[in-house]
C-alpha cells in the first residue's frame, strides 16, 4: 500500500461530521402521509397544532411501527377524507400502510397521540388527543384498535386537547392518564385576529380563555375516573401543550412537569396519595429568566450531565429560546444560554424535543424540531421564518451543547414546519432513529447511521406488579464516565409517543458493569456485567433475557 | 572693572510647592463633593427609586394575581368545565400563595414611606376577601353549589374589585414617589455639572497661575545666568589684557634692557679679544659665544612673549615665523597655507588674539598629538579671517575636560568677535577652526 492510498483510506474510514447521519429514509419506507390542516382560510387556531405521531409496536413482532395523527376538514367545508395512518414494519426498512385493517381508519380532529398498554394485555393501546372528543383506541391483539372511549369513561368530554402521557400516578400497577388542554375554543366562538389590522391571522392563546388538564385514574377494570379536582391538578388558567414526568424530588413517586403556552408552567409534585402539589414557582421553572411566562410547548427530562438528576428541557415562542431547567441545591435554574442552547434557539419556535443520546458517546443530546405558526411571518417579522430548520444539539460530556443538525444530514437539516417529535430504533441497528411531523406537511423518518464505531444497550421493560410496560421505572447504568439514568416515560416531546424501550449510548464498551432497574412497584433489579449492542428485555424480578438488535 | 554684585536670587520651588498644593486641594475638594453627591444620588436612587420599582412590580404581580382570580371567579360561575366549585380550590390556594407572598414583599419594600393606615387597609381587606373565600369553599365542599356561586358573585367579585382598585392606587402613589426621586435626582447632577465647571476654571487659573510662576522664575534665572557668564567673559578678557601687556612689557624689557646690555657687553668682549694676550683671547671667544647666545635667547623669548613680526609685517607674516619656529623647536612639520597675497590686514589688538590661539593650538599638538606632521591654514577675506589648524593624532578623547588652554582659545576668539570650534575629524585627528570678522576699520598695522 503507497502512502497516499494509506492516508486516502484513513480519509475514507474517519468518521464524518458528528459521528452519525440521519437519512432521510421518507420516501423509500414508503411513509406517504400529508397532514390535513383543515385549512379554508378561516385560520382557525387548531390548524396550526398537530400533527403528533408515534413509534410503537402494536403487532408486538419486535419491529417498531408508525402512527401518524392527522387532522380533518372542518364541519361544512370537507373536500376531502383524512385519518390517522397506522404503518407495519416490514423488517425490511419498508413499511405497509395498515389503518383500515387496523380499525384506525376514522375521521377525527387529532393532534397528538399516547402508547402505553393501559390494560396490561401485553399490547400497546392508543390515546388520540383530539379538537372536540379524544379517543381510547383498546389493541385487541388480533393487529387492530377498538374505540372504547366511551366505555371507558372517557366519552361526552369537548376539548381541545394536546398532549398526553400515560403515568402509574397512584403505583398500583395501572397506568393513568393524564391529558393536556389548551384554550377554550370552538370554531362557532372564534374570534378575529390580525397582524396587519386587515386580513385574518392565526390567534395566539391570549385571545382565548384557559381550560383545566385531566387526569384520569385507571380503576384496572378498563374504565376511567376523572381525579382531576381531587388530584389537586385542575386549573382552569393554564394553557397546556406538553407533559412530561420525573421524580425531581427523588422520592420514588412520578411528578409531573406542564409547558403551558403564554402562561407558567406547573410542576405538580406528588403527595404519595394520588394528589398532587404545585411548586413551579418555588422551583424555578414557571417562568423564563426575564420573570415573563414563556410559550411552552414539547417537554421532556434527562440527565444530562450524568448526576442521576433530570433536567427539563421545554420549547418555547420565536425570541424566547428554549428553556434548560437544571436541577440546584435550591430547585432549577434556566441554563439554556450558559449551555450553548440558548442563543441557536432563540430565533427558532420550537415543538417537539426530545433528549437521546444520538451519537451513542454515553452523554445525552437534545433535539428539537421547529416551525412557525404564521405563514405569514417572514412579511412580518425579519429574520423569523415559517419552516424552521431543527436543532440537534452534540453534548460534549461536560454539559455543554453544540448545534450540530446543518452537519447530521442535508434533508434533516433543510426547513420544516416542524411539530411532532417521536424517536425509535426502526432498523433495530442499536440507535434512535426520528421521525417528526410537519404543519399541513409531510411526516418525515430520519434512519439514523451512526459512522463513529459507538455501540449502545437497550432494555425494554416488563412489569409484574408494576404496570406491564415499565412506565415510571428508573434504569440506572454504572460504568467509565459516571452514572447514566433513564426513566421510562409514556409521553413527552410535543403530541407525540416514542418507543418505551431505553437506550443507553456506550461508546466502545462491550460490556456493562452494573445495570439497575427501579420498578414502579418499589422492587429493584439489578444486573451485572451484560454485554453490550443487545437489547435486554427484563421481567420485573427476572434474569434479562438478551436479544440481538437484528 | 565694574563688576555687577547682585544679592542671592530667590528659589522658586516654594511657589511652585504652593501652586501644586493649590491645585491638589481644588482637586481634592471637588472629587470629594463629587463623591458625596454620588452617594447621595446612590442612597436617592437605591432607597427610593429601586425600591419604589420593586415594590410596584410586587404590585404588579399583586394585580396581575386579581386578575387571575377575576378569570377564576369568571370560570366558576360560567362552570363551562363541569366541575364543581371545590374543584377550585387548589388554584385559588395557588393564587392566594402568590398574593401572600407578593403583598408580603410589597409591604416590606414600601416599609415607612407607606401611610401604616394604607398597609392596614389593604391587609384587612386581603383578610376580608379570603374569610370570604374559605366561606364559598366549605358551602363548595357541602355541596351548596348555588350559595356558593352567589357569595362569588355578590362578595367576592366586588371585593376583587376593590382590591383592584386599591392596588392601582398603591401604584400610581409609587409613580409619583418615583417621579419625585427623579427631580432629586435631576437637582443632584445639575449640582455636578455647576461644579464641574468651578472646578474647571479653578483648575485652569491654577494651572495658569503655577505655569507664569515658572515662565517668571524660569526668566530671572536666564536673566542671571546670562549676567554671570557676562561678567566671567569680562574677567577673562582683562585677564587676557592684563597677560597681553604683561608679556609686552617683559619682552620690551627683554629687548631693550637686556638685549642692550649684552649687546654691550658682546661689543666689548670683542674688543677684549682683540687686547688680551694670545693665550687669553680663546676664552674670550668663548664669553663672547655665551654671550651671543644668551642674546639670541633673549630675543626669542622677546619674540614669543611679544612678537615684534606681529607688529611690523603683520598676522601671516607672524603666523609663517612662527611655524618656522614651532617646526624648528618641535621637529613636527607643518604643511602652512598662508593666505593670498594682498589681503587686508588685521589691527595688531585683534591678531595677537589669532596668533596666540595658533600658538596654543601647535602646542597642544606637540603636547598632545604625538603626530611629525600638521596643517595650519590661514584664509583671510575682505569680511572675515579663518584659521584652521589640523592634525592627525589621537584626536579630543571622550572623557576630556577643557582645562584653561581650551578656555583661554575660546575667550580670545569671542574677544575679537569670533568663534571656534575644536572636533575630532575623520578618520582621526583633531581640527581646531577660528572663525572672525574683520571689523571695516582694520587694515592699518597698530604699534605696540
Amino acid at each position: 500500500m503507497t502512502r497516499r492510498d494509506l492516508l486516502l483510506s484513513a480519509v475514507a474510514a474517519a468518521p464524518a461530521g458528528p459521528g452519525f447521519q440521519l437519512a432521510d429514509v421518507t420516501g423509500p419506507a414508503g411513509l406517504a402521509f400529508r397532514h390535513n390542516t383543515g385549512a379554508f382560510g378561516a385560520k382557525y387556531l387548531p390548524e396550526t397544532m398537530g400533527p403528533g405521531c408515534a413509534f410503537l409496536d402494536y403487532d408486538n413482532d419486535g419491529w417498531l411501527d408508525i402512527l401518524l395523527v392527522n387532522g380533518q376538514d372542518w364541519p361544512g367545508h370537507q373536500r376531502q377524507r383524512s385519518t390517522p395512518r397506522l404503518y407495519r414494519n416490514n423488517r425490511n426498512g419498508t413499511f405497509s400502510d395498515v389503518t383500515k385493517a387496523a380499525g384506525l381508519d376514522v375521521e377525527m380532529y387529532g393532534l397528538g397521540v399516547a402508547v402505553a398498554d393501559f390494560d396490561n394485555d401485553g399490547f400497546p393501546d392508543l390515546y388520540i388527543t383530539c379538537v372536540g372528543q379524544n379517543r381510547l383506541f383498546r389493541n385487541n391483539g388480533k393487529g387492530a384498535f377498538i374505540d372504547v372511549t366511551a366505555a371507558a369513561g372517557l366519552g361526552n368530554r369537548q376539548s381541545f386537547s394536546t398532549s398526553a402521557m400515560w403515568v402509574d400516578i397512584d403505583r398500583d400497577g395501572h397506568l393513568d392518564l393524564f391529558v393536556c388542554n389548551y384554550v377554550r375554543w370552538a370554531a362557532a366562538q372564534d374570534v378575529f385576529c390580525s397582524l396587519d389590522g386587515k386580513a385574518k391571522s392565526y390567534c395566539t392563546p391570549e385571545a382565548f380563555r384557559g381550560t383545566t388538564c385531566w387526569l384520569f385514574r385507571n380503576r384496572g377494570n378498563g374504565t376511567f375516573e376523572d381525579i382531576t379536582a381531587r388530584s389537586g391538578l385542575f386549573d382552569a388558567s393554564s394553557k397546556s401543550l406538553g407533559v412530561t414526568m420525573l421524580d425531581f424530588d427523588q422520592d420514588g413517586w412520578p411528578d409531573l412537569f406542564v409547558a403551558n403556552d403564554t402562561q407558567p408552567n406547573k410542576l405538580y409534585r406528588s403527595n404519595h396519595d394520588g394528589t398532587f402539589r404545585e411548586s413551579a414557582v418555588r422551583s424555578g421553572v414557571a417562568f423564563g429568566d426575564d420573570g415573563r411566562a414563556r410559550a411552552g410547548m414539547g417537554v421532556d427530562a434527562g440527565d444530562f450531565r450524568r448526576t442521576g438528576r433530570e433536567s427539563i428541557a421545554v420549547t418555547n415562542f420565536d425570541n424566547e429560546m428554549m428553556g434548560l431547567f437544571e436541577p440546584g441545591e435550591n430547585g432549577f435554574a434556566d441554563r439554556a444560554a450558559a449551555s450553548g442552547v440558548g442563543a441557536p434557539t432563540r430565533t427558532r419556535l420550537g415543538f417537539g424535543c426530545l433528549f437521546l443520546d444520538a451519537d451513542l458517546d454515553g452523554h445525552l443530546d437534545l433535539l428539537a424540531v421547529n416551525g412557525h405558526i404564521d405563514d405569514t411571518v417572514r412579511n412580518l417579522n425579519k429574520g423569523i421564518v415559517h419552516a424552521q430548520s431543527p436543532n440537534l444539539f452534540l453534548n460534549n460530556g461536560a454539559g455543554q451543547f453544540r448545534d450540530v443538525a446543518s452537519e447530521a444530514g442535508r434533508e434533516f437539516f433543510a426547513p420544516k414546519v416542524g411539530r411532532g417529535l417521536a424517536l425509535g430504533d426502526f432498523d433495530r441497528d442499536g440507535d434512535l432513529d426520528v421521525l417528526i411531523t410537519t404543519n399541513g406537511g409531510p411526516a418525515y423518518l430520519f434512519r439514523n447511521d451512526v459512522n463513529n464505531g459507538n455501540q449502545s444497550i437497550r432494555f425494554r421493560l416488563e412489569g409484574r406488579k408494576s404496570n406491564r410496560d415499565g412506565i415510571g421505572a428508573v434504569i440506572r447504568l454504572f460504568g467509565p464516565g459516571g452514572p447514566q439514568m433513564r426513566m421510562i416515560r409514556g409521553g413527552s416531546s410535543y403530541l407525540s409517543s416514542s418507543s418505551l424501550a431505553a437506550t443507553f449510548g456506550v461508546g466502545k464498551l462491550t460490556v456493562a458493569e452494573r445495570v439497575v432497574v427501579y420498578w414502579p412497584s418499589g422492587r429493584v433489579d439489578e444486573f451485572k456485567n451484560l454485554p453490550t449492542a443487545r437489547t435486554y428485555h427484563c421481567v420485573e424480578g427476572e434474569a434479562p433475557r438478551a436479544l440481538p438488535y437484528r | 572693572m565694574a563688576v555687577l554684585v547682585h544679592g542671592r536670587l530667590s528659589s522658586p520651588t516654594g511657589r511652585l510647592l504652593a501652586g501644586v498644593l493649590f491645585t491638589l486641594l481644588v482637586i481634592g475638594a471637588y472629587a470629594g463633593y463629587t463623591l458625596q453627591s454620588v452617594r447621595r444620588m446612590r442612597q436617592v436612587q437605591t432607597d427610593i427609586i429601586d425600591q419604589n420599582r420593586k415594590a410596584s412590580l410586587q404590585l404588579i404581580r399583586i394585580q396581575s394575581d386579581l386578575n387571575a382570580l377575576a378569570l377564576a371567579m369568571r370560570d366558576m360561575l360560567d362552570n363551562l368545565d363541569g366541575y364543581p366549585l371545590s374543584a377550585w380550590a387548589g388554584q385559588l390556594d395557588r393564587i392566594r400563595d402568590n398574593l401572600d407572598d407578593a403583598i408580603r414583599r410589597e409591604s416590606e419594600l414600601a416599609g415607612s414611606r407607606r401611610d401604616p393606615q394604607q398597609t392596614t387597609y389593604l391587609l384587612s381587606s386581603f383578610s376580608q376577601f379570603w374569610s370570604a373565600v374559605e366561606h364559598m369553599n366549605k358551602l363548595a365542599q357541602r355541596g351548596e353549589e348555588k350559595a356558593a356561586r352567589d357569595l362569588v358573585r355578590q362578595s367576592l367579585l366586588p371585593r376583587q374589585e376593590s382590591l383592584s382598585a386599591l392596588t392601582a392606587r398603591l401604584l400610581v402613589m409609587n409613580n409619583e414617589s418615583e417621579e419625585r426621586a427623579a427631580a432629586e435626582i435631576r437637582e443632584i447632577y445639575n449640582g455636578i455639572e455647576n461644579n464641574a465647571y468651578l472646578f474647571l476654571v479653578l483648575s485652569l487659573a491654577s494651572v495658569v497661575g503655577v505655569g507664569f510662576a515658572i515662565i517668571r522664575s524660569n526668566r530671572a534665572l536666564f536673566d542671571r545666568v546670562s549676567e554671570l557668564s557676562d561678567q566671567r567673559r569680562e574677567l577673562a578678557q582683562e585677564l587676557i589684557s592684563t597677560q597681553e601687556s604683561t608679556f609686552r612689557a617683559v619682552s620690551r624689557d627683554l629687548h631693550d634692557e637686556f638685549g642692550q646690555i649684552l649687546t654691550a657687553v658682546g661689543a666689548m668682549l670683542k674688543r677684549a679679544g682683540r687686547l688680551a694676550p694670545s693665550d687669553f683671547q680663546e676664552q674670550v671667544r668663548e664669553a663672547n659665544e655665551v654671550v651671543q647666545e644668551s642674546l639670541e635667547k633673549i630675543r626669542g623669548l622677546s619674540q614669543s612673549l611679544q612678537p615684534v613680526i606681529l607688529d611690523e609685517q603683520g598676522l601671516a607674516a607672524a603666523v609663517q615665523w612662527y611655524v618656522s619656529v614651532f617646526e624648528r623647536q618641535t621637529g613636527i612639520t607643518i604643511d602652512y597655507q598662508p593666505p593670498a597675497v594682498d589681503t587686508p590686514e588685521m589691527a595688531t589688538s585683534a591678531a595677537i588674539h589669532v596668533f596666540r590661539i595658533l600658538q596654543e593650538a601647535l602646542n597642544n599638538i606637540a603636547r598632545h598629538a604625538r603626530v611629525t606632521q600638521a596643517r595650519v591654514r590661514l584664509t583671510i577675506t575682505p569680511e572675515t579671517l579663518r584659521l584652521e589648524v589640523v592634525d592627525a593624532g589621537g584626536g579630543i578623547p571622550l572623557s576630556y575636560k577643557a582645562g584653561i588652554g581650551l578656555a583661554g582659545m575660546r575667550e580670545r576668539a569671542a574677544l575679537i568677535g569670533g568663534s571656534l570650534e575644536i572636533g575630532n575629524v575623520n578618520p582621526n585627528g583633531t581640527r581646531v577652526v577660528l572663525t572672525a570678522p574683520i571689523p571695516e576699520t582694520s587694515g592699518g598695522q597698530e604699534n605696540g
